[in-house]
């Protein structure tokens, strides 16, 4: 690699550690909170290096990449293997980037073997790009996937000109890699998916191709296509019962090969098989009618009763927080179950808010926060039980310290927001808690403010589904990054839209980034003249926007803006990207906003540690 | 009640005025002529037979004595026993007698009275009317012509003065009235002159061979941008097309089309609906088999608009005549386009009808007989036959008529209504070597940026695989962006089998051998124009001038940024037709060069096209690149077609 690249990767690694807190708390805020602002200088000037190095060194190079010479295309090519390496991710975009530079290469000059292996790489690429998707619910990447893997696998027509094994294995892999560019719902889809792992599966279980190609690991290849056919549980699901015959006995044939496999694997290791593959196993058994959804259930429950309620190892966390979120999953099948059941996942949720709230030492570990956000996405909410407000609140988005930092400050301008134009302008708020009149929103006082602050706080849980590309960016963005970015109002909507307790606040994670002239902005399927809470969704961006450009980023360095200066920009923004009725209460609050903000920020962090030390 | 001839003679005898008694029935028979009448027989007749009695023999000798259509309309008094609306005159001799007839106890009594005088006088007042309308028609038509010679310069001057750049704003808004105001008087004018062409019948029919889809595509560049700026859902439906291929007059066809779409849209407030429906139908005899080519052209425009008083709809066709809520609500026109077009109508022997209802909105329909063209047989459904086409439209409809379009070709066609499904289609075509012959795509996808997904579908299928993008927009404005995403040509909607085959021909190896032969001369020709390009690296350089060469441009070269400022400083005024400029180069980068050059003092500085050539650019590298002052920007490695195309856009010429 060159030292350009080197540099770069590490460069990578040490933001990576910058960004990430250290697996003990810190016990004394203020001094946290000096480090931080060192690391987010530290942080902006590796920023500026990594770009201007990419600007100066790889961006060239990829402009004119159809006149580079080999040996560095075999600098590229490693380069882009290290950005991926071991699943770190360290920077998908810049791979994505630099595989479509080798593409235009392999192209051009005609290099198959290259050509083949380079398209499954950028369809890896778009794999991982398109996975970090799944809240939004939108399918940005999956037609390009299938285009790459697509290419990539139809070189199966001139297999026999291929020479070299590795990129025949790249075929296969293509081939059965072009199955994960197909989602299990619609049943549409569903159907392509099947017939693509169908056909991947004929051909790995070809004898003729064996022969031509001794060296491939076959057994991995086919195992890998029959693990992917398992996870055909989502699509089981959503045809509650009525799916095609001919897909579910595939699916059970698969999760039959499967279990042999795992169970042969554990008799020759002597480890126990995974749990959750287990479990889903019964699942499989369950939506293939082998099984009911009572019996399934009880198997849940007993191995939820045989949990350690102290482990925080892989399985500890799986024990009691993803399958507290699989049992709301399934007994949200039957609507019987979900009154039936109330008191055991009330139980689940309260154990596991505890459980979370006692877990020692690294309390952002990245396992724990993957199944906190499977709960999310089950939640149930029951009178009187855990809601999914409180436990986004105060346990979900406190896992990032800077992101619950910054919606605690959007939070609490929110609210004096409200509370200022609720005495200077209160029709300003019309229509929130379906009150019109000036009188009726003063009597409503309390409940309006905590509106303004628990919309400010829950706007941006959106970016819980992309903290990664939030969290690790090592240089400045490429447009496919804000395009990601600007994703998270979709995911945020979605999250919040699912429970009483937050469906309220759907709008304003929702709307928050689109302009109040709805001229500018995003996203444009959001209609602010529509929306039934319009001046919380208009309080909440401007006090948002107040926040970030204050806050300090990588980007903006060690400080953002001050007050004045953030203040004058929304007020040359009013009436076009914020509503000029709210910047003119916040003008008229500056000094209020002065005296709030000398301690706000170490506060909010101060805030969010006490609640990952488990105190409310 | 019989009567003898005596008891009529009794009462009608002593009547001063000249009357006869006709019998009534098929055959109208006099049977009675008072003295005066029997006066009259007798000096204007032959004098066949006893008139003095009235008798049987004097039968008809009256209506003989009349002009061969004055006996038919006094025949047809007799018939119903009175006199028409308007009164009847009879010439007789030199004088001219008004006939009143009357029914009187089961017969017909004709009464007349000599009007000679009052005749006459009537006459030369027709005449000298008619005169005047002639007069004033010739009148109108010379000065509408005189006055738009001189007024087409001004609209002409306007345009010209609105293009300069850098104008004051009040200028540039009073420029923009005048050419409003202007363009309201050109349309009067042309009113006002058709009408008189009509009415002097000085206005012919000019028929000729023309194609359906280009008349369609007349119609809707001009229509469309009005319905767009008033915000209104315009649609164009096709009904059945039995010939595309069309013997008529279109500028007048078009005309008429114009006239009801641009009343149509005036008269329909924003985000209402206006459509047009377009159906040549072969008539029943060539349904048959009969070798005629008559044909009916049918044509409907509907709109939901203000709509019109039933009092009003009888006078829609005559000149000058507007409805009240049109003065009232000040919408301009001078009330001759409705008498215009079924003046138009009737020249074409069609028919006109309109239905309308206050509030709801107005439906024209128009049927015009017409012939069909000379048959033009192509060999374009032989070469096409068999040939497989992926359709990419998520609008059902038009998927649709291009899968029946494509069936009637002969060719196979899949449909996919998503990016997913279109890739999809080509995985599958690529498993099972079945491979595509072009890619047909409309012009937008709700699930995909096309200019996101072309370029992929471009890398994969390779340069020479044919994407056709139907569209219905004029893509004069988008054509830049679409071609260099990859669309190799568009198909106008609303679609014609005649364009879709010749569109799809155009692709074919076929078609390729013959343009081969036809054209040995090069595509682009800027030898007018010369290039200053700045580039510091040599090779990127040679290539770039070896590019360039082919457009016959002359091209400067210039190594960095600082060079390139000081040769455009040393250059005449407008030397340089436009500067491709590299970004990063050394002693002064590309950014710096534009700023520099934006701002020297002298005309040309802030209007010669500056074009970045960048490749993955951060999203503040383009920003900073339009923020110094630069135009666009070109991808590196340079595309022989991309750089001609940008040429094309700023330079605005090169075709041969």
């Amino acid at each position: 690699m060159k030292q350009y690249q080197e540099q770069y990767l590490n460069h990578l690694m040490e933001i990576s550690e910058l960004m990430t807190l250290s697996e003990q708390l810190p016990e004394n805020t203020e001094l946290f909170f000096k480090r931080r602002r060192e690391r987010m200088a530290r942080t902006g000037e590796l920023v500026k290096e990594n770009t201007e190095l990419l600007r100066k060194n790889l961006l060239p190079l990829i402009d004119d990449i159809i006149s580079a010479p080999e040996d560095e295309i075999k600098d590229l090519e490693e380069f882009a293997d290290r950005l991926l390496s071991g699943g770190r991710q360290l920077d998908l975009f810049l791979d994505y980037i630099v595989r479509n530079a080798l593409l235009t290469y392999a192209r051009k000059w005609k290099k198959r073997d290259m050509l083949i292996q380079e398209l499954y790489h950028t369809g890896m690429a778009l794999y991982y790009m398109q996975d970090s998707l799944v809240e939004a619910d939108l399918s940005l990447y999956r037609w390009k996937e299938s285009m790459m893997f697509g290419e990539a696998a139809s070189y199966i027509k001139v297999y026999d000109e291929i020479e070299d094994a590795d990129t025949r294995g790249y075929i296969h892999r293509s081939m059965a890699n072009l199955a994960l560019s197909y989602a299990w719902t619609p049943e549409e889809s569903a159907v392509k998916k099947m017939e693509v792992i169908r056909y991947s599966l004929k051909i790995l279980n070809d004898p003729a191709y064996h022969a031509k190609t001794p060296s491939l690991p076959w057994d991995v290849f086919i195992y890998k296509s029959h693990q992917e056919r398992t996870s055909g549980t989502s699509y089981l699901r959503y045809a509650k019962g009525s799916a095609q015959p001919g897909l579910v006995r595939e699916i059970l044939e698969s999760s039959e090969f499967v279990w042999e496999k795992l169970k042969e694997d554990s008799k020759r290791t002597g480890k126990k098989v995974p749990f959750t593959w287990e479990l889903r196993y019964e699942v499989i058994q369950y939506h293939c009618g082998i099984r009911t959804l009572a019996y399934l259930l009880s198997r849940i429950e007993k191995k939820y009763m045989e949990r350690d309620v102290f482990s925080y190892t892989q399985e500890g966390i799986e024990c009691n927080v993803y399958l507290p979120a699989i049992y709301a999953r399934y007994i949200s099948e039957d609507e019987n179950m979900i009154y039936k059941k109330r008191e055991i996942l009330g139980y689940m949720y309260r154990m596991l808010v505890k459980y979370v709230r006692s877990m020692p030492g690294n309390h952002m570990d990245a396992r724990l926060v993957r199944n906190l956000m499977l709960v999310m996405n089950t939640f149930i909410e029951y009178p009187g039980g855990v809601t999914l407000r409180d436990f986004l609140m105060e346990l979900v988005i406190c896992r990032n310290p800077d992101i619950y930092a910054s919606l605690v400050m959007t939070a609490e301008i929110s609210e004096r927001l409200a509370e200022r134009t609720l005495e200077q302008d209160p029709e300003a708020l019309s229509g929130l808690l379906s009150c019109e009149k000036a009188e009726e929103l003063r009597e409503k006082k309390e409940e309006l403010l905590k509106l303004a602050f628990e919309g400010g706080i829950l706007h941006d849980v959106g970016l819980l589904s992309i903290s990664g590309l939030t969290r690790r960016s090592g240089r400045s963005w490429f447009e496919e990054e804000q395009r990601m970015y600007e994703t998270h109002v979709y995911a945020g909507r979605n999250i919040l839209a699912r429970c009483e307790s937050t469906k309220a606040y759907a709008d304003v994670a929702f709307g928050h980034h689109r302009y109040y002239d709805e001229k500018g902005g995003y996203p444009k399927e959001y209609s602010r003249k529509e929306s039934s809470v319009r001046p919380l969704v208009d309080l909440v961006s401007l006090a948002a926007f107040l926040v970030h450009s204050m806050e300090a980023t990588p980007s903006a360095g060690d400080k953002g803006l001050s007050l004045d200066q953030a203040v004058e920009l929304a007020e040359e923004k009013a009436g076009t990207m914020f509503s000029p009725v709210f910047v003119k209460q916040l003008s008229g609050m500056k000094e209020e906003l002065r005296e709030y903000l000398k301690d706000a920020e170490i506060k909010a962090y101060d805030q969010a540690f006490h609640l990952l030390q488990g105190q409310k | 009640m019989d009567w003898s001839t005596e008891q009529i003679d009794e009462i009608w005898g002593k009547v001063s005025s000249p009357v006869f008694i006709f019998q009534k029935g098929d055959a109208a028979r006099q049977i009675y002529a008072n003295q005066r009448a029997a006066w009259i027989q007798k000096k204007y007749g032959s004098g066949q037979g006893d008139t003095g009695d009235g008798g049987e023999g004097a039968v008809c000798s009256f209506l003989e004595l009349l002009r061969v259509d004055e006996v038919e309309e006094v025949r047809r008094g007799i018939l119903e026993g009175s006199t028409a609306a308007a009164p009847l005159f009879c010439h007789l001799g030199r004088e001219i007698y008004s006939a009143v007839l009357t029914d009187w106890e089961g017969y017909c009594v004709c009464m007349l009275q000599d009007v000679s005088r009052y005749y006459q006088d009537t006459q030369k007042a027709l005449e000298d009317a008619q005169l005047a309308n002639q007069a004033k028609t010739n009148f109108l038509s010379a000065i509408s012509h005189d006055i738009r010679t001189p007024m087409n310069a001004i609209v002409g001057m306007t345009g010209i003065a609105l293009m300069q750049k850098e104008m004051p704003i009040k200028i540039k808004d009073c420029l923009d009235k005048i050419q409003i105001a202007s363009g309201h008087m050109m349309s009067l004018l042309n009113d006002v002159l058709d009408m008189s062409r009509i009415e002097s019948g000085k206005m012919l029919l000019m028929k000729t061979d023309v194609d359906m889809a280009d008349m369609l595509h007349k119609i809707l560049i001009v229509v469309k941008p009005q319905a767009a700026s008033k915000k209104l859902n315009f649609s164009v439906e096709l009904g059945k097309m039995d010939e595309e291929r069309l013997f008529v007059d279109d500028v007048r066809i078009c005309q008429i089309c114009d006239n009801l779409l641009s009343n149509a849209i005036k008269f329909t407030p924003e985000g209402g609906s206006v459509s047009l429906f377009f159906e040549v139908e072969r008539n029943a005899g060539e349904k048959e088999g009969l070798q005629d080519q008559d044909l009916t052209l049918r044509i409907r425009v509907k709109d939901s608009g203000i709509g019109m008083a039933p009092d009003f709809l009888p006078r829609i066709f005559q000149p000058f005549e507007r409805e009240r809520s049109m003065t009232v609500s000040r919408i301009q026109g001078t009330g001759l386009g409705m008498a215009i077009t079924q003046s138009l109508v009737r020249m074409m022997e069609g028919t006109i009808s309109v239905e309308s209802e206050v509030g709801r909105g107005s439906c024209f329909e128009i049927e015009l007989p017409i012939r069909a063209a000379q048959k033009d047989l192509n060999t374009y459904h032989e070469v096409l036959r068999g040939k497989r086409i992926l359709i990419f439209t998520d609008d059902r409809a038009l998927g649709r008529t291009l899968s029946e379009m494509l069936e009637n070709l002969g060719m196979k066609a899949d449909w996919a209504m998503g990016a997913m499904e279109a890739v999809d289609a080509i995985n599958r075509a690529d498993f099972s070597d079945q491979e595509y012959f072009a890619f047909l795509t409309a012009a937008k996808v709700a699930d995909v940026e096309m200019v996101e997904f072309l370029p992929q579908i471009r890398s994969r299928m390779g340069s020479g695989f044919p994407i056709l993008m139907l569209s219905e927009e004029d893509w004069s404005e988008t054509e830049y962006f679409l071609t260099k995403a990859g669309v190799d040509a568009f198909i106008p909607l609303p679609l014609f089998l005649s364009r879709l085959s010749a569109g799809l021909y155009a692709f074919t190896e076929e078609c390729r051998r013959e343009n081969r032969q036809k054209d040995t001369l090069s595509k682009y020709d800027f030898s007018a124009c010369r290039i200053l390009l700045v580039e510091d690296n040599e090779l990127n350089r040679e290539i770039a001038q070896e590019i360039l060469g082919v457009t016959r441009a002359s091209v400067e070269t210039a190594e960095n940024g600082e060079k390139a400022v000081e040769q455009f400083e040393r250059s005449q005024l407008f030397y340089y037709d436009m500067i491709l400029m590299d970004i990063q180069m050394p002693v002064m980068n590309g950014l710096d060069a534009t700023r520099k050059i934006r701002s020297l003092d002298r005309p040309d500085a802030s209007s010669v096209p500056i074009i970045a050539m960048t490749a993955n650019a951060f999203l503040e590298d383009v920003h900073d690149s339009l923020e110094a002052g630069m135009n666009a920007h070109l991808s590196k490695p340079l595309d022989m077609e991309q750089v001609y195309d940008c040429l094309k856009q700023f330079l605005g010429r090169g075709d041969l």
